[in-house]
């Protein structure tokens, strides 16, 4: 592998499999991250943070997360993620990746202290690109 | 006529003292503005001056020598003359006095009362006095009638906001009865948070106020909102207090936030509509790009299956939304509905959610009854029950089936759909049939179904229960009257 990665890990939270088919190929054309991990629900997600949240290095480095899911949506998440140490929250950073375009939900998103970053689906590499400045 | 006169006046030995007072006083008495009379004790007039004669429509000097009676009403209530004057003390009455035209009017009578009988009456004309004292009784009546029928809660309050009185209304709006608050404080049945409200409003503008909406404590311990309205009436001569006016708004603020609710759901659906439209377009339109990087002819193919599963997602989305919009809009169409074809056209509709058989269905239709209701809603409450069944289901160490009993009898039909799947949290068992609500991490649905299976159910007057246990399966039963009298 020749390409150099812009991060190490990512984690996608998304209950629809299409959608992060489409986000794991994309961040792979881009060499976005060299470990992208896919969880379809927020309380598998949560699952894997409770897991691997004394091991830094499995600790991702941006989280792409979906609003609109079954039972722990991004809400619900971002309010369980407030109770992580300081490991985890100091080296994740989370990024909405929604197809809401919703103001409401933005504002109400962006409001919150660990979001740095909203994106609307579908993931494009000028995203990716914005993204970079941030992140 | 100064005879019999004298012979009267004979008997105020402590007024006349002499002849000449006595003549002075008979001129006196003729000549008098006042109306002025005397009767013996047989009642008969003795005498009636001038002004006497004037004020009864009579000429002079025809009423010498008549009764009493023909002037004054006898019968009226608090005649004195009906039982005869009282003791021999001087005293005032108010009679009706007949003019000889058969007209009434309200007399004032000072009357000196004779030892012997009889007596020395002067009267005034009051009637005027009287209608307007009539006049203001019947106002006060009024207001009074006004006040005591009102909806409204009237209170009058002291300066020390201390309740002097407060109108019946009180028991139907609050329960309490009007003898419980007089003298209490007005602080007694106000909410608590809301006496804040008053106390920063009689800081800022003084005691005449209004507040919109405030909430009042029901003798019951409950709350009820009211519109009040205070007036200062303290320096008023006759009221000295404040009048404050209670109008009951529960019901508007009941229905106001009714509407709010419809608004914040309507506003909710049409956002949650719009993103599940949007959903699958954002996939196809993702798949749609990276397709144009690739040229391996398999990976494009890949791309196809998952813009063609993103297609037919819309597509039942769609389908969702009009049977929702189908069953709160159209009519009920009853027609007979035969349980077995029924059940046989849903199960093909959905057979793709069970394409390997890997699921057994037993069926238990029993009908020997005619049955009537609307066909389509059955139809959309059965293919929503059995996908839910066949989609969550559960295959390790586990042979899936799925139970569908339905009986006919002369009270209506009663549908079960048991499975042995993967069951409902119960904690989410009472939110599953909310509007999008999804229960399951592996809902992939829009969380319309249930909630589109109960109004239906609501739509034909009928029932729906839930039983399920996670980890073991579901049971609905759903209960549904005959909408046609069966003979």
């Amino acid at each position: 592998m020749g390409a150099e990665h812009y991060i190490d890990t990512i984690l996608l939270v998304d209950d629809n499999e299409t959608d992060n088919f489409i986000h794991k190929r994309v961040l792979e054309l881009n060499s976005f991250a060299k470990n992208i991990v896919i969880k379809n629900s927020g309380k598998s997600a949560l699952e894997f943070l409770q897991q691997n949240q004394h091991y830094p290095d499995a600790i991702p480095n941006v989280i792409f997360l979906d609003i609109n899911m079954p039972i722990v949506d991004g809400f619900v998440f971002l309010f369980e993620y407030e109770n992580f140490p300081d490991t985890v929250k100091n080296k994740t950073k989370i990024v909405i990746l929604s197809s809401s375009d919703n103001k409401k939900d933005i504002d109400r998103i962006v409001d919150n202290d660990y979001v740095v970053h909203f994106l609307t689906k579908p993931l494009s590499d000028e995203s990716l690109a914005e993204l970079k400045k941030i992140v | 006529m100064t005879n019999i006169l004298h012979k009267w006046t004979q008997g105020f030995s402590s007024l006349f003292a002499s002849n000449q007072n006595n003549i002075v006083f008979e001129q006196y008495l003729e000549e008098a503005s006042d109306a002025i009379y005397i009767v013996d004790n047989s009642e008969k007039i003795v005498f009636a001056n001038k002004s006497a004669h004037a004020l009864l429509g009579y000429p002079y000097p025809e009423l010498n020598g008549s009764s009493m009676s023909s002037i004054v009403q006898p019968s009226l209530k608090g005649n004195p003359f009906a039982e005869g004057l009282p003791g021999t003390a001087d005293a005032i009455f108010q009679l009706t006095y007949i003019r000889k035209n058969g007209t009434a009017f309200t007399g004032e009578l000072s009357a000196k009362i004779f030892s012997e009988g009889g007596h020395l009456g002067i009267v005034r004309d009051v009637s005027r006095a009287v209608d307007q004292r009539d006049t203001l009784v019947n106002s006060e009546n009024k207001l009074r009638a006004l006040i005591e029928n009102s909806f409204d809660i009237v209170i009058l309050l002291n300066r020390h906001f201390i309740v002097q009185y407060i109108s019946p209304s009180l028991e139907d709006s609050l329960g309490y009865h009007p003898g419980e608050l007089l003298g209490k404080p007005v602080n007694s049945f106000i909410e608590f948070h809301d006496r804040k409200l008053i106390y920063d409003l009689l800081k800022s503008s003084g005691i005449t106020y209004r507040i919109e909406d405030i909430r009042l404590k029901h003798k019951d311990k409950f709350l009820k909102h009211f519109e009040i309205n205070a007036i200062n009436l303290l320096h008023q001569e006759n009221i000295r207090g404040i009048i404050v006016n209670c109008h009951d708004i529960h019901d508007r603020v009941h229905f106001e936030e009714q509407l709010k609710n419809t608004n914040y759901e309507l506003d909710s659906f049409v956002y949650r509509v719009s993103h599940d439209l949007k959903a699958p377009l954002r996939s196809i339109l993702g798949l749609l790009s990276l397709a144009s990087k690739e040229s391996s002819v398999e990976t494009l193919h890949i791309y196809n299956e998952m813009m063609k599963r993103s297609v037919e997602g819309l597509d039942r989305f769609i389908h969702e939304l009009t049977q929702f919009s189908r069953n709160s809009r159209l009519d009920i169409q009853v027609e007979s509905i035969d349980f077995t074809a029924l059940v046989r056209e849903v199960l093909f509709q959905i057979q793709y959610l069970n394409l390997e058989n890997k699921i057994e269905v037993r069926q238990h239709i029993i009908q020997n009854l005619e049955f009537f209701s609307d066909k389509h809603r059955i139809h959309t409450i059965l293919a929503n029950l059995l996908s839910n069944a066949y989609k969550y289901h559960r295959f390790e160490n586990n042979n899936p089936y799925i139970e569908i009993d339905i009986k006919v009898d002369s009270s209506g039909v009663e549908i079960i759909v048991l499975d042995n799947g993967t069951g409902i949290d119960e904690q989410y068992q009472t939110k599953v049939f909310d509007m999008f609500y999804r229960a399951s991490e592996q809902s992939t649905g829009s969380g319309l179904g249930l909630y589109i299976v109960k109004s239906a159910i609501e739509r034909l007057q009928g029932e729906i229960q839930l039983e399920s246990i996670i980890g073991k399966g579901t049971k609905i039963k759903v209960e549904l009257p005959n909408k046609k009298k069966l003979d």
